[in-house]
């Protein structure tokens, strides 16, 4: 160990890098106060590494942004957790960076030999927001859509370089497919490789200066490690644990995929960006550009300028006061729109992924579904395919009870002929023939469909809301399949059965399975009066529910 | 002559050169999207038969909101997309019909008819646009998009010459 560390220093001087990094000398006084940086890079970290994971799976095209998207938050191992962490920690690096700032501010270290870093700091503030803005884009739902659609046209109400600007944001006339790909590139490429640049010459030369210290008295120092450096862990760690905790109570939101049709949606932004959005009510015609640039850029001007407008020997407090009193009126400004501008927030779904996005399963698998329920098949194997540990004697079909659960998994020891005819002699309850005499026995192919998927995501089907999983059993058994094509397969007579939502409403549906006719010219389908209507409500929900 | 100083000279005239190509061809890239297609030429959209609009022809009807398809330019792929328009009355025009585009004019949200205020509203900082498109309230600083419509051999159509300019 001791020649490693040797032939380290040695080579790299790194005892020698170690030595002065962890003996510099830093405040005693307000020490937790100087954690709210180390917050920062803990959060960047954070979202370095979820980002990373996140890249892996996402696709950045309209047609499949809101699927992979969705696939992460459902389906992959851990990815709601992943995003959820990702979600939560730009919240985080947007609040520590702003309470750092804010710290720095009030002790007025952006004094003179730090005017610099002051501006590194500035610039870092606008590079997190502008991974706010370009990430949100990315899952490509309703949110997403219309917050850029909004934010795409902020510059465009400016003189002369205006229209031109909000074109290059968008990468055309309108958000599309070249915005997600642009807004993709920034996110990812860019902006990371900029912030990991600005987060080096932030550390470097706040080292360089040494910490500005408190604002007056006296100024006792201690070296970073041990001390401040437990300070910054035990921040550092309990922000993880609750972007942990956040991620894991709270998940990321997903609403649904976004239609540029819908005028009926509410668009809000991030609570970041609340502000500047609740600004723009205020400026109206000609007085636009004052909303969405003036006030927006002679902000981020003042910032910058502080430390030559700021420029006195004393850095108390009661020496400055017309500074923290300009300070403290920008921020009380800043929370009153954020205020505000949440009051006029619609409630609900602000969290949590919307019930709208989880697409339900082939209506075959909730056919399967209703006649696994129908036929008795949980009596040997269980509801969910795992039987119970224990039959008792007297239930009669112990040895029946094989778990399907590893059955599927080992995909089908029954196949074909051999499952059907399994199907016909067990079942406890054989369907009675139907009234039109139909097969008793059709419902066979889906109800192997449904034990064939139990083994991959069995658990999903139980959580179904009741009218998706009742809909679902009546278009299988209604064979709309015959016609129509559900999940790509199926007849092509009809219309496919995807993407309804927006164009369809729910009394729509139901009156157009009654009589087709009468609210499609020339339609050949005929008429569903004779299902309940329970069950064309149910069939609604379910088709209204797909992707 | 060759002194360290025209050496020096010379070669960071040459790196200069060669990364203002490199950056001179990326920013050509990225300012890509400031090229506009040619404005097409008259592309008319079916917005249904013209019966149904009689009553709007005549005044007597409130607004109607459609959707129709149309080709769009969508990046790097051209697809049909589902456009929201607003057919209004409009006198001054030889068939009694307009086409508003409901997008607003303030920052682009997509604004509706609300039948109880007799105006269309926009869900984001509270435009809101009477039955002829034009601005009543709120930070738009122009009135909604007006096409304009023909009616031809019982349809009603659609000019979108003058979308995507």
């Amino acid at each position: 160990m001791k020649r490693l560390l040797e032939f380290l220093e040695s080579r790299a001087s790194v005892t020698s890098l170690w030595r002065a990094f962890a003996d510099e000398a830093v405040p005693v006084r307000g020490a937790w106060l100087y954690t709210l940086g180390s917050a920062a890079l803990v959060a960047l970290l954070v979202q370095f590494a979820s980002g990373f994971a996140l890249a892996l799976a996402y696709a950045p095209t309209p047609d499949h942004a809101w699927e992979s998207v969705r696939a992460i938050q459902t389906r992959l191992p851990a990815g709601a957790l992943v995003r959820g962490l990702h979600h939560w920690g730009a919240s985080a690096m947007v609040l520590f960076v702003a309470l750092h700032m804010a710290r720095t501010f009030f002790f007025g270290a952006y004094r003179r030999p730090r005017e610099l870093n002051w501006l590194v700091g500035l610039a870092l503030l606008l590079l997190v927001l502008g991974f706010g803005f370009t990430g949100y884009l990315l899952p490509w739902d309703q949110k997403a859509y219309w917050a850029t659609v909004v934010g795409t046209k902020v510059p465009a109400a400016l003189p002369v370089v205006g229209a031109a600007a909000s074109r290059l944001m968008a990468g055309g006339p309108v958000v599309g497919a070249a915005t997600l790909t642009r807004f993709y590139a920034l996110h990812v490429v860019l902006l990371p490789l900029l912030t990991f640049a600005f987060v080096g010459v932030h550390l470097l030369l706040m080292r360089k200066h040494a910490h500005a210290g408190p604002t007056d008295g006296p100024d006792p120092r201690e070296p970073f490690f041990p001390y401040q450096a437990a300070r910054d862990g035990a921040v550092g760690l309990t922000l993880v644990l609750a972007l942990f905790w956040l991620a894991a109570r709270h998940p990321a939101p997903l609403e649904r995929l976004a239609d540029p049709t819908d005028t009926s949606y509410v668009p809000r932004p991030e609570w970041y960006f609340l502000p500047l959005f609740q600004l723009l009510k205020f400026f109206k015609g000609p007085l636009e550009p004052v909303g969405t640039a003036v006030l927006p850029g002679v902000s981020i001007l003042l910032l910058a300028l502080v430390p030559w407008l700021d420029r006195g020997a004393s850095r108390r407090p009661r020496d400055r006061r017309l500074v923290l009193a300009a300070g403290g009126a920008g921020a009380a400004l800043l929370l009153g729109l954020l205020y505000f501008g949440n009051l006029d927030s619609p409630k609900g779904s602000s969290s949590g992924l919307d019930p709208a996005s989880q697409p339900p399963p082939d209506a075959r698998l909730l056919g399967g579904l209703a006649s696994y329920e129908r036929r008795g098949c949980a009596s040997c194997h269980g509801m969910d395919g795992r039987p119970a540990p224990a039959p008792s004697p007297g239930a009669g079909a112990a040895a029946g009870g094989a778990a399907l659960l590893p059955l599927a998994a080992r995909s089908h020891t029954l196949t074909g002929d051999a499952a059907t005819l399994h199907v016909k002699e067990k079942s406890v309850k054989a369907p009675a023939e139907d009234e039109d005499g139909e097969n008793p026995n059709k419902d066979i192919p889906s109800l192997l469909a449904y034990v064939e998927a139990l083994g991959k995501d069995g658990a999903r089907f139980s959580a179904l809301p009741q009218p998706i999983r009742a809909g679902g059993a009546v278009i299988d058994r209604e064979d709309c399949r015959q016609c129509h094509q559900l999940y790509g397969e199926g007849g092509r007579r009809g219309p496919v059965l995807a993407h309804l939502l927006g164009k369809r409403d729910k009394d729509w549906l139901v009156a157009h399975f009654k009589e087709p006719k009468k609210l499609v010219e020339g339609s050949k389908m005929p008429s569903f009066k004779f299902l309940s209507d329970a069950e064309l409500s149910a069939m609604s929900d379910y088709l209204l529910a797909m992707p | 002559m060759a002194t360290r100083r025209t050496f020096t000279l010379a070669a960071l005239g040459t790196a200069v050169a060669a990364a203002s190509s490199v950056s001179g061809a990326v920013v050509a890239f990225v300012l890509g999207p400031l090229r506009r297609r040619a404005p097409q030429e008259h592309v008319l959209l079916d917005a249904g038969p013209a019966a149904a609009f009689e009553a709007l022809r005549a005044g007597a009807a409130a607004p109607e909101e459609i959707l129709v398809e149309r080709t769009v330019e969508d990046g790097y792929m051209t697809r049909r997309v589902k456009e929201r328009f607003a057919i209004v009355h409009d006198g001054r025009a030889a068939s009694g019909l307009a086409a508003l585009v409901t997008t607003c004019s303030h920052l682009g949200c997509g604004v509706s008819w609300d039948a109880g205020r007799k105006a269309f509203l926009c869900p984001c900082h509270g435009g809101v646009y009477g039955p002829d498109g034009a601005v009543v309230a709120g930070p738009p600083p122009r009135s909604l998009t007006r096409l304009p419509l023909v009616v031809t051999g019982g349809r009603v159509q659609i000019d979108t010459s003058a979308l995507d300019a």
